[in-house]
């Protein structure tokens, strides 16, 4: 009886505690934000009084800019400098090719970084001279090639570490007598005359070079600036006489000709691209307006909301099912389970364009011709880990293709309207064509099997295009060269 | 033959039941049901339609205009559950049911071409919705009193922490609240409750997470505020209140790492998200009453309080920079352009002198000085004043007060009703006498008002909303007239503009009052009033050539009678009359002078009779604002009919 006070006084208080909002202070107790999810690039800044404004990243299509708001990836949001150690936070995305760069006054040193992926991090990335040779081969290999970072496969370009691939290679010459060691020697003598305290608008050292094609390999656009070296009667070959730009330009074209950052072509795989029109007004394959929205909730574009791709081995006969078998590939493919696999409409990943209303997703599958590759997939507009229903494109069925490269280009890439019923929808097809039903090799607007990329119209799933699309944003698959 | 079928089955069927169903028997003692039917109808001479003057634009809103009849029904019930409990809740039909609707139902069916009539969606409905539900009960718990579950108006706060909801909004809100008695007699007592937050219009861009409003949030089934009152007597002579208020909305940390990736405990997801504040208020009061005994003539009364604004620019669109300045809410940074709270402080000192020298003359003083970033984001928005003096915003027809709030809301009203404005930033006093003898009241106000905002250069551009419209005197008249909350048809200062980009400025302003009641005839009374503003404002420092100043004045005459006991009538007239000099313009253009003169008359009736209540106003108003041609601005002419009539029944 004592005690039945204070604890019936208790239990109400706890009661009246309760139910008012007050276990948000509760679970909340401790909870610091968490920090934004990065793609983190860490090294050495190896020039005194480094500081974090001196520091950018950059890929084929130019440097980033900094982070807008929170969907942004593509874009920097945090630097910092630390004695002599930086970090440049990315926003969270896969990321492959891309160069770090460090502004030192009147120069500037790059760095390339293969591959960074989701929420993770790469460190020694210093930027110093051994990387700016590197970065400096590279770039003018490609620009001989006619190609850029952006098309190289980075599997390719860090090859088995061992004796293949062109930054193993490169690593290795540096230490050996030959081109690339002396044009390292090179390049630290100029680093050496460096003006800090420069307020050049343009590097006047290592700026990326040209080269022209082969046989010739001459420099179009040198790496250094002429008219620096002539006003600061730069000696950097040490034969007492200042030098102009042929010297450098010689040895970057003999250290060029070495290595194949481009790779070689994948003799067993494919790049495999998908992307589908989210724009309002598309056309579906019967030339009607597409309702993107009628099969979505909410019906309005979200800023947590994106596109996902959804794939997984096709199993259903018929149509036909799938020769290859492997479950790894399905499991790229994401095996069937929507909205985890994001697709791109920021430039990166294979994405042609930013912000265009076109998402972009690239896999690297399989590809044996007398083997049949059949996918079966859907695009999906959610947020991650959300169910199928308010998000498909459509309820029940899906798109189905077969990895054939029709035009020979080493892509297989299919264009799709979302909420298109009438292409290559496998069952419940809405073309009259189709007679509701669709095998992989029926064609339907006379554009060869809807099952397999075709040339496209923009915005109009309906037409067939004037000649098939070999995608610039993102290179063929290619292996590390042996030979 | 087959009716005599029928009735005999029907009463074999009644008689086998009967036994089997227990009495029905009415506890009328412990049961309370009331009803009300209210009626209103309006008219303009304009094109719109609808029974509400001044609606809202800023969504799909189609029950704002002047033409129209409209019904509401609200069933009140209320039990007696035992002695220790009750419990209560009101029935209520939606507003904006035309009776020229018919058959609307609710239908809407957007972006279809809809020929049915019945697509106006449930605003036009009528439906009948649960509201003001609420239980409350007496434990046996010490101190305690009452612990009420549901809803209520927030009515046992005060202005300045979170306000008594305007009066359609009375019983939205629901919460939690516990009231109790430390000491006898009302020596000490306590109040502390737990609100949820409205979702509409308590935070940030005038909600707490509504995802099509704000890009930046999405959560607001978290969002509460929380307050406490505690209220005690120091002898018979002292009161005291303090009261303190914790607004907190919060929102999702978008980088929980449940949300950002795969479930993996390796990223540190742990399937929960965290939370992260996207605005946290915090207001507090105290004030204290002191009525000596030993003299009874005289009653002070002292507040000072205290408030809080932090808003997190990660969870909140900032408004003033992207939002045209319209904010209910400060974004403040720090030099290292971090956000950080706003701060402000605000008191008054209210001293009354009732009829000391038994002459019939009653003098009251009230000094004030409300800070510069005080704000109740959550205080009263309507429906209630902070000051003595009448202000700016009021007129002869035209009621109103002041409210220490950005919040304010003049939207959802008809043009009949008062209006507010914020007295943020307002420092100065009011002397009131107030003159009755006989058949005759009069009361004449002395108010000077300096202001806490004056400053040079204030950065309006990101951190204080200035709401667009920072100067000339606002037409609360022709506001309601043209069922426009964006005031493109230049209707002067938005009320809750406090802050320009450069201020200083002064006001000045006289009220005479007088009301006479006619002896000769039964009801009849005289009222009339003087109104006298002069306000002005320097602008920028170091020249003249923007100074801005606005003259007002203002009479106004009214006649009332009542001929009979059921039946009540007035006939009035204003005159108001604004010059003002710099009104129009901005730092680049230049300024432009504008005169105001407007005219107006009504006639009003109201007739009682056995429970049923009837009303009836008819207006006309003839405006001409002149505006400076110079500055390429043209004039404007209102020529306003418009009438309002109500009935209503309660039961």
């Amino acid at each position: 009886m004592v005690t039945r006070k204070p604890i019936l006084l208790g239990l109400v208080a706890l009661a009246a505690a309760g139910g008012c909002g007050l276990e948000n202070f509760l679970s909340n107790v401790g909870h610091a934000r968490y920090p934004r999810p990065a793609s983190v690039v860490r090294g050495a800044a190896t020039w005194t009084g480094a500081r974090a404004g001196q520091l950018s990243v950059s890929d084929s299509r130019g440097v980033f800019e900094p982070c807008k708001d929170f969907t942004d990836t593509r874009c920097v949001f945090a630097t910092k400098v630390e004695n002599g150690q930086y970090e440049i936070r990315l926003g969270s995305g896969k990321y492959s090719m891309i160069e770090v760069r460090g502004r030192v006054g009147d120069m500037e040193l790059r760095a390339i970084v293969p591959t960074l992926g989701e929420e993770s991090e790469v460190g020694g990335v210093d930027l110093d001279t051994a990387n700016m040779v590197e970065a400096l081969i590279v770039e003018a290999r490609l620009s001989s090639d006619a190609t850029n970072l952006g098309n190289v496969t980075p599997s390719a370009y860090l090859g088995d570490g061992v004796s293949t691939g062109t930054r193993t290679l490169i690593r290795q010459a540096l230490g050996q007598a030959g081109p690339t060691r002396d044009l390292l020697t090179l390049v630290e003598r100029l680093a050496a005359r460096a003006d800090p305290l420069s307020g050049a608008t343009d590097p006047f050292l290592f700026r990326t070079p040209v080269l022209g094609p082969p046989p010739g390999y001459a420099v179009t656009t040198s790496a250094l600036d002429l008219g620096w070296l002539q006003r600061n009667q730069i000696d950097y070959t040490g034969d007492g006489v200042a030098d102009g730009v042929a010297p450098f330009d010689t040895l970057l074209s003999q250290a060029a000709q070495l290595y194949r950052p481009a790779g070689c072509p994948d003799p067993s795989h494919i790049r495999l691209v998908f992307s589908v029109d989210f724009n309002d007004g598309c056309l579906d394959g019967t030339g009607n307006r597409v309702d993107r929205w009628k099969w979505l909730s909410p019906k309005t574009v979200q800023a947590d909301h994106r596109m996902y791709f959804v794939g997984w081995l096709y199993t259903n006969d018929p149509p036909g099912v799938s020769e290859v078998t492997d479950p790894a590939v399905n499991a790229v493919l994401g095996a069937g389970v929507p909205n985890t696999i994001p697709m791109y409409d920021d430039g990166t990943n294979g994405d042609e364009t930013a912000g265009d209303g076109i998402w972009t997703v690239v896999f690297d599958v399989p590809y044996d011709p007398a083997v049949k590759l059949r996918v079966g997939y859907k695009y999906t507009w959610g947020t991650l880990g959300h169910i199928w229903t308010g998000t498909e494109e459509w309820p029940g069925n899906a798109r189905i293709l077969e990895v054939v490269d029709v035009n020979g280009d080493a892509f297989v890439y299919r264009r799709d309207v979302f909420g298109d019923e009438a292409t290559n929808k496998d069952r419940a097809n809405q073309h009259p064509a189709s007679g509701g039903s669709l095998t992989w090799e029926e064609g339907i607007h006379g554009c060869g099997p809807e099952s397999r990329e075709q040339p496209f119209t923009l915005h109009d799933a309906s037409r067939c295009g004037t000649s098939f699309f070999t995608p610039q944003a993102i290179g063929p698959l290619t292996v590390a060269c042996t030979q | 033959m087959t009716r005599t079928a029928t009735a005999l089955r029907a009463a074999l069927v009644a008689a086998a039941l009967a036994p089997l169903a227990p009495a029905a028997r009415a506890d009328t003692l412990a049961f309370d049901m009331s009803g009300k039917i209210y009626t209103k109808y309006m008219y303009q001479n304009d094109n719109t339609q609808g029974c509400l003057s001044l609606s809202n634009p800023f969504w799909v809103d189609n029950i704002g205009g002047h033409n129209g009849a409209c019904t509401e029904f609200e069933l009140n019930i209320k039990a007696n559950v035992g002695p220790r409990v009750t419990a209560g809740v009101r029935l209520q039909s939606r507003w904006g049911a035309l009776w020229q609707d018919w058959w609307e139902n609710g239908d809407l069916k957007p972006g279809v071409a809809d020929t049915s009539g019945e697509s106006l969606g449930m605003n036009h409905a009528a439906y009948v919705k649960l509201r003001g539900a609420y239980i409350r009960v007496a434990p046996p718990i010490p101190t305690v009193k009452w612990v009420t579950i549901g809803s209520t108006d927030y009515s046992m706060w005060n202005e300045w922490t979170i306000g008594k909801a305007r009066y359609i909004d009375r019983e939205n809100g629901s919460g939690v609240f516990v009231e109790g008695e430390v000491l006898p007699r009302k020596t000490l007592t306590y109040t502390v409750g737990a609100m949820a937050l409205p979702k509409l219009w308590a935070g940030p861009g005038w909600q707490t997470g509504l995802r099509d409003n704000d890009p930046l949030a999405s959560l607001y089934g978290t969002d509460w505020a929380f307050a406490a009152k505690v209220e005690g007597r120091l002898g018979d002579d002292l009161r005291l209140r303090a009261v303190g208020a914790w607004l907190q909305d919060w929102e999702t940390d978008r980088y929980s790492p449940m949300l950002t990736g795969q479930p993996s405990s390796d990223r540190g997801a742990d399937h929960s998200v965290g939370l992260s504040t996207r605005f946290r208020g915090l207001n507090g009061t105290l004030d204290a009453v002191f009525t000596p005994a030993a003299l009874d003539v005289i009653q002070v009364s002292a507040l000072v309080a205290a408030s809080s604004n932090y808003v997190s620019p990660a969870y909140a669109t900032n408004l003033v920079s992207s939002g045209q300045g319209f904010s209910p809410v400060l974004f403040r940074t720090d030099k290292a352009g971090r956000a950080v709270a706003s701060n402000g402080m605000a008191a008054k000192l209210l001293v009354e002198l009732f009829d000391p020298w038994k002459a019939g003359l009653s003098l009251k003083a009230e000094y004030f000085n409300i800070g510069s970033e005080y704000n109740a984001v959550m205080g009263s928005r309507r429906e209630a004043d902070v000051l003595l003096t009448e202000g700016m915003i009021t007129g002869g027809f035209t009621r109103g007060g002041q409210l220490p709030t950005l919040n304010i809301a003049n939207e959802f009203v008809d043009w009949d009703e008062p209006w507010f404005e914020s007295c943020i930033g307002w420092h100065g006093g009011t002397l009131l006498a107030e003159y009755a003898r006989g058949s005759l009241k009069t009361s004449l106000e002395y108010t000077f008002i300096g202001y806490n905002t004056n400053k040079q250069d204030r950065d309006v551009a990101t951190q204080y909303p200035d709401f667009l419209y920072t100067h000339g005197f606002t037409d609360t008249t022709a506001f309601t007239a043209d069922s426009d909350y964006a005031n493109v048809y230049d209707r002067g200062r938005d009320p809750r503009s406090v802050y320009t980009r450069w201020q200083d400025r002064r006001t000045h302003l006289a009220v005479l009052n007088a009301s006479y009641a006619i002896p000769a005839a039964r009801g009849a009374s005289l009222a009339g009033k003087v109104k006298v503003v002069d306000d002005r404002d320097g602008r920028k420092a170091g020249t003249t050539a923007d100074d801005y100043r606005g003259r007002s004045l203002l009479g106004f005459l009214a006649l009332t009678l009542q001929p009979t006991a059921e039946l009540k009538t007035t006939l009035g007239y204003e005159y108001t009359r604004w010059d003002e000099k710099n009104r129009n313009g901005n730092q680049s253009t230049g300024f432009y002078d504008s005169k105001t003169y407007r005219h107006t008359a009504r006639a009003g009736l109201s007739y009682a009779f056995g429970g049923a209540l009837l009303g009836y106003t008819l207006e006309w108003f003839r405006k001409d604002l002149q505006r400076d041609a110079a500055g390429g601005y043209y004039d404007m002419k209102w020529n306003v009919w418009r009438a309002k009539a109500t009935v209503e029944a309660a039961w």
